[in-house]
Formats: C-alpha cells, structure tokens, sequence
C-alpha cells in the first residue's frame, strides 16, 4: 500500500499519479497554496494518501500525509475522523492532525508525515526485540485510545505505521471508529432515533434525535454539538439496519452496509426458496404475523422489523447513525471483485409476508446440524462488523451486538500471532464463518463453542478442532520445527494420513443436542501428532541449533527468534482470549511481564 | 465453492439451488463440514456455512505468507509483495454514496449528478467546518510567499 523508501520520489511520477495529483488540487485548490504534493503514497477504498512539503511559518519545510477521503463518506462520518484525531491524536502513538481542507464534497485531512515500512515486506527480517517494541507500542496506543472510548475498529499493521529506523509508531485511520457506550469522542455518539410507521405506507421519513449527553471532559473544547441529524432525501427512506434489540445505546456507527447488500441478497435467496417450495406451514406462520411490514424502503429489507420484544405497535426506537460503510477488505484489496456488488432486485411485495413470519418462534434447530423453515424465516441480526475480515473477533464474526473496545485487543492478538509465526497475513478468509473456523483451527473449536456461549451464541462446528499449541505453531510456522508434514523425521504413517484427508474424512454425525460437545476423535491427532513429532525432532533440532551457535553469523540470523520467552506466548494467549469478557485489555497487557522493562 | 450464505451475485442460481437443497431436500440438514451460529435469544436466523473443504492451517505453505492460504482461491503469494496501491480503481469503481445512500456504478458520473452536487454544496458539512475551524493553521502560502496563514476552508 505504501511506499517506504524515498526512491520513488526522485523517479518521474508515473502519469496516473501526475493526474491524481492535478485532480486533487483542481478539486481542493487551498491545497495549491499551500502545498507541493509530490507523490501519491497510499490508495485504498475510501481514500487516497498524497505526500506534500509545506513551509511552515516558523520558516521550517515539512512533509505532510494528506488523505483525500472518497468524496462519498458522509460529513459525520468524516467529522467523527478527524475528532478522533484532535482529540486522542498527537501522542502516545496515535497519529496528529495538523489542519483539514475542504472544499465543497472533498476533504482533505493533513496529518504529520511518518516514513514508514508495510509489514508484508519486512516482516521475514524482523527480529523478536522489534516483535516486542512493535507490540508494546500498539498496545500503547490502544490504551490511549481506549481511555477515550474510541473503538478503533480496523486494528491491522497497515493502520499502524512504523519506522524501523526511528524506532517511530503511529496508530491511523479512525475511519471505521465506534464509540463506547461512554465515549468521550462527541461525534462518535451521534446517534439518531428514528419512528416506524405504523403498517407500511412508508413514507421513509424518518424523525433525527440525538441522545442527549451532557458534553463530557473533552482533552480539546470543540463548538460541536453531539449530534448532527441525519435526514434523507426527500422520499429516500434510510438504507440502516437498527441496531440490535440488545439495550445498547452505543451507536452502529459501522454496521456494513455491505451487510446489507448480502442481507438483501440472502432474503431474496431465502424467499425465493420459500416461495418455490411453499408449505401449509409457512403460511400458518405468515397468517399469524402480527408485525406490521416492514416500512422503511425495500433496502432495509427484514432489519427492520422489531425485535419480538419491542414488537408491538410501537415506535421502533433504533439507534443510527449514517448509511454506513462495509469493512476495509484488505483480504481484497488486490482482487478484481467488485467493493460494492450491484444492486439485487428484491421480491415483489407478493412475497413479502414470507420473511416478516413471527420472530419469536422457536423450533428445535437450535444447536443442531439442522436449519427448517421457522429458523431461517426469522429476520437477520444485525450487528457492527466493519474492519478486516482476518482481524475480526469472534464476537465481532458472530454478529454478538454489543462490542467493545476488546474487539481492538483480538486484532492486536492476531498481529502478535502473524509476528511470532512470521507469517502475514496471518488468517485468509473472505467470509466471516471461514473466518470463525481458521480462529477455531488455532484456538480449539469446543473453547470457542464456550466462550461464545458467554455472549450469547451458540456454535456448532461439523468438526472438533484441537486447541494448538502457540509456540509450537509459531515456531513450525517459522520454520524453526520441521513442519508434522516434511519427511525429515519419521512419523506415523497413519498419523500422516489422518491429518492430510481431514478434511474429506467424514466425522462423526452430530446427533442432536448432544453432538456439540461429542468429542470426535478427529481432534486430537493434530496436536498430538505435532507433539509427536516434536519430541522426534528434537534431537535434530538441539543438533541443528547447537551448530549455529557454534557459527557466529548464523547465530546472528537468528534475531532472537531462538530464545523468545513464554511471556510472549503468554501474552498471545491473553490477548487471543475467545471470551472478550476476559480478554486482557490493553492497560493490563501494558503491565504484562513480557514488557517488564519497558 | 458451496456457500449458502452470502455469496457473491454471479452464484444467485445455484444459490437458490443449494439452499433449497439444503433446507428442504435434505431435510434441512446441513451438509457438512459446516458451521452454523445462533444467537441464544433464538430470535435470530441462524447462520450457517457449508464449506468445500474445512479450513486448516498448513504447515507447509511458504513464510511470509498465510498458513491458511489453501482456503480460498487465491494462490498463495502471488500478490503480496512489492505491489503498491492499485492505481485509479477510483474512477472506474462502483460503489455506495453515503451521502445520497444510493448505489453508483461509476464514481465519477455519480459526482457529477445533480443530486449529489446538491449535497455536496449542502449545510451537510457544516460538522466538518465547526471542528476545522478549531483548528490552528500555520501554513504559509508557498508560492506568493505571502508571511500570513491562508487556511480558508472553503
Ligand atoms: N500520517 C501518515 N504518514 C505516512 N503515511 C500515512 C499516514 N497516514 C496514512 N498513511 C498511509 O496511507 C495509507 C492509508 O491511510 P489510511 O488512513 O489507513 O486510509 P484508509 O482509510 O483508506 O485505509 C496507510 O496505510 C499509510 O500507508
Ligand atoms: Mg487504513
Ligand atoms: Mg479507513
Ligand atoms: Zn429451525
Ligand atoms: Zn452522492
């Protein structure tokens, strides 16, 4: 995404960027006075970063990073940015900001320049002293962020920059920030209620409010009100999920929209099937309903349907805040596909009833192998799932609605993780439950079935997946222990045969309500064949490692890695905790004896 | 890949097909290996996932990349390093405008609409001004060499 040394500065701009440079100052002319903008150093999907020098009044020549945000973002969103920075920015790693430009749609945020390197590219050099200093800093700057009750949202290397160098960190792109329920960022509590109308006629007007907070100890006094209403286009309903019928009163800020471009799609998809296979049942069900339609326009789909709890006729009382944005796909930042997918086409009314079936209705799917008709007519939850697919949590990747600042703290984990293994990134997965089930490969499939029960979900996994040991996976991963898999040691052939037809081998059938906790077998020969292994390679590795010593400069190469400390694994450990109740937060972490120097 | 779950627009046939499969003629049952979660209130659809293959981790792929890239299409490393950000994706990529909450197939046209202009030159922005104007500005204009800052926002 970057470009960290200054070669290509000196190089001729390519032409793209010679044009992307004069469209900026066309479409934000203060810039022209003001700057000398001389490359373009990082694009993503909402924003383009440019490299400027100013001359500062003190006479003094510095280089800025200017971010152009997609002229697309929202004001509030980009307003709940830029406050993020003046308020929390400008230390304890957290990147400053100088000034912010605007002209009419296009923002421009100025921030201190930092050189920095992207982590894909020196992560094989790194040492296990950097792995430290690098961690220790990030937790340094989410501690501060925290205390702010900023959820940062997007914690991943490419959001914190460092420099080798000048040993410099800094934490940036509040983009996909949310506040805490008792967030001292005012523009991160915007929040907006809005009224249903009552049995459709929608008109997609909707009411902005906004929860009246008094205006807490702001480290910087901004003019700005809490709150900024939000109010459609005239005869444009709003496209927001609310948020769930959980009580909290935090925003949603960040629920995906494009989880809601899927939404509509897997409603088209599930009635379609529900219409082409009707049953008696089905409509029983539809004729039961006692909830209004649904009466925001056809993108809110089934969102917008009270919760059981709330259904009666009264005003839904949802917290929104703006049409929201889907997550940072850094998984696909390189691929062809489409951010946005193009708009589905949704059922007709006709078949509409289908997906508004009473939503209470329990049936005894739960926790089973099985789906049926009254499960999957239920509406969708809806719950914040902005970031990197590969960073989210758990909580965050079973769509729990309440998440905290412990959502940052699994990110960091998952950072910890792709150090120590030196492998970035750590986990590939495009989709979320692909996502839930690579954690689960590492962190033991019946853990997270436990720690998803303390917020509230319940898991059920074809397959039981061994909980792997941190060290051993790292250090194989590094290549620091022969892989089960290499033919450099034996090892049981059976064993062998097992762990690679895994995935094709059938398991176990589960067999209703108990086969979650069944314990299939098929778990624990990973692990134990690691074990296994481990102990036979041993010997060769004590062999390997004591000739290195004995070879001064390959002793150098080592960087560390032949000596890292429990304390790390600890801390990994920690961090990766499945439950975020327990999760360390980063005050704790920053206490950890791993940084007991420090 | 057999989702069924959030599947990419081009599948929206087979994934009719495979739900339908999977919820009716297979007797709702879901075809393994699969995952499914379920928000304990049960008020929720559940969700689930039918994937070809379970994912693991494999020991055996090359640092520095992932150990899981066997999951997904993608062969491994054969775009991480040394790229820079894809250039002028922008202009020709489609997408949601926050501030019409309308779908564009093409940034540049839909900044030119007329709806969008109107936005643009809207009141909207005036949470961003309020914060801006707190701002202190000690920049210099550089060309006319002018010894005053010059940081109207607008
Ligand atoms: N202050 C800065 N100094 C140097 N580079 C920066 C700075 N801010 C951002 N960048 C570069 O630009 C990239 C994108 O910026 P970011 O704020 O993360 O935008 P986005 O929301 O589009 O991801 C970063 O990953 C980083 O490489
Ligand atoms: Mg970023
Ligand atoms: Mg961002
Ligand atoms: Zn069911
Ligand atoms: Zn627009």
């Amino acid at each position: 995404i970057i470009k960290s040394d200054r070669s290509h500065r000196k190089s001729k701009l390519s032409r793209d960027v010679e044009m992307d440079i004069e469209f900026l100052y066309k479409a934000v002319p203060q810039l022209a006075k003001v700057f000398r903008i001389v490359d373009k150093i990082g694009e993503g999907t909402f924003s383009s970063v440019y490299l400027g020098e100013a001359q500062m009044r003190d006479g003094r020549r510095e280089m800025f990073a200017l971010k152009h945000l997609i002229p697309t973002s929202h004001p509030t969103r980009i307003a709940a940015e830029l406050q993020c920075l003046t308020v929390a920015g400008g230390r304890e790693n957290v990147v400053g900001v100088t000034y912010c430009f605007r002209k009419e749609d296009h923002v421009v945020i100025v921030m201190p320049y930092m050189e920095h390197q992207a982590i894909v590219d020196i992560i094989g050099s790194l040492s296990f002293e950097e792995v430290r200093l690098y961690i220790y800093h990030l937790l340094k700057a989410l501690k501060h962020i925290h205390q702010f009750g900023i959820i940062h949202r997007d914690i991943k290397p490419n959001n914190f920059l460092y420099n080798r160098n000048s040993k410099m960190f800094a934490l940036v792109d509040f983009g996909l920030a949310q506040g805490t329920a008792d967030t001292q960022i005012e523009l991160l509590k915007v929040v907006k209620q809005r009224s249903s109308q009552k049995g459709g006629g929608s008109t997609g007007k909707q009411e902005a409010a906004h929860r009246s907070k008094a205006p807490s100890k702001l480290p910087h006094k901004t003019t700005t009100t809490a709150s900024t209403p939000l109010s459609p286009p005239p005869g444009q309903s709003v496209a927001l999920p609310p948020s769930s019928s959980s009580s909290s009163t935090t925003t949603s800020f960040s629920v995906s929209r494009k989880v809601l471009v899927k939404k509509a799609r897997s409603v088209a998809t599930t009635i379609t099937t529900a219409a082409s296979s009707r049953t008696k049942h089905t409509k029983d069900l539809a004729a039961l309903r006692k909830v209004p339609r649904p009466v925001f326009g056809e993108r809110n789909l089934n969102s917008c349907t009270p919760a059981p709890s709330t259904t009666k006729q009264a005003a839904i009382k949802t917290e929104l805040v703006m049409p929201s944005r889907p997550e940072d796909p850094a998984g696909r930042r390189y691929s062809s596909a489409t951010r946005f997918p193009p708009p589905v086409k949704i059922q007709s009314s006709s078949q509409k009833p289908q997906r508004t079936v009473q939503q209470g209705l329990t049936c005894n799917c739960y926790m089973t192998d099985r789906v049926c008709n009254i499960c999957m007519s239920r509406k969708q939850q809806v719950a914040p799932r902005a970031g990197t697919p590969g960073f989210r949590a758990p909580e965050v990747l079973t769509k729990c609605p309440n998440q905290g600042t412990a959502i940052d703290m699994w990110s960091a984990g998952v950072i910890l993780l792709s150090l120590l293994s030196g492998r970035y990134p750590f986990f590939k997965a495009s989709d979320d439950l692909i996502a839930l089930t690579q954690i689960m490969t590492i962190r033991g499939s019946r853990e997270t079935i436990q720690a998803a029960k303390s917020f509230g979900k319940a898991v059920v996994c074809s397959r039981e997946l061994p909980r792997q040991d941190l060290r051993t996976l790292c250090e194989t991963l590094r290549g620091r222990r022969p892989s089960p898999d290499d033919e450099v040691t034996p090892v049981p052939e059976a064993a062998t045969r097992h762990y690679k037809i895994q995935d094709d081998t059938p398991t176990h059938r589960p067999v209703e309500g108990t086969f979650k906790q069944h314990d299939d077998g098929a778990g624990e020969t990973l692990s134990s064949k690691l074990a296994n292994h481990q102990k036979q390679s041993q010997a060769a590795n004590r062999l390997t490692e004591q000739n290195s010593v004995t070879d001064g400069k390959v002793e150098e190469d080592e960087r560390g890695w032949d000596s890292v400390p429990d304390e790390a694994y600890d801390l990994l450990d920690k961090l990766l905790d499945l439950n975020p109740h327990t999760r360390i937060t980063a005050a704790e972490a920053l206490q950890h004896p791993l940084f007991k120097e420090l | 890949r057999i989702i069924n779950r959030q599947i990419p627009a081009a599948a929206a046939v087979k994934r009719t097909v495979c739900l339908q499969s999977m919820i009716f003629v297979a007797g709702g049952r879901i075809s393994k290996p699969f995952i499914k979660v379920e928000d304990s209130s049960r008020h929720y659809r559940p969700i689930h996932l039918t994937m070809p293959n379970m994912p693991e981790f494999n020991l055996r792929t090359v640092a520095p990349f992932s150990p899981f890239c066997g999951d997904e299409k993608d062969p491994p490393g054969n775009k991480q390093r040394g790229q820079r950000y894809r250039k002028n994706r922008d202009k020709k990529r489609g997408g949601y405008c926050e501030c019409c909450m309308i779908k564009y197939d093409n940034l540049t046209t839909h900044l030119q609409s007329e709806r969008h202009k109107a936005f643009s030159r809207s009141d909207k922005y005036s949470v961003v001004d309020r914060l801006v104007s707190t701002l202190p500005c000690n920049f210099i204009h550089i060309k006319t060499n002018v010894k005053r800052p010059k940081c109207s926002i607008s």
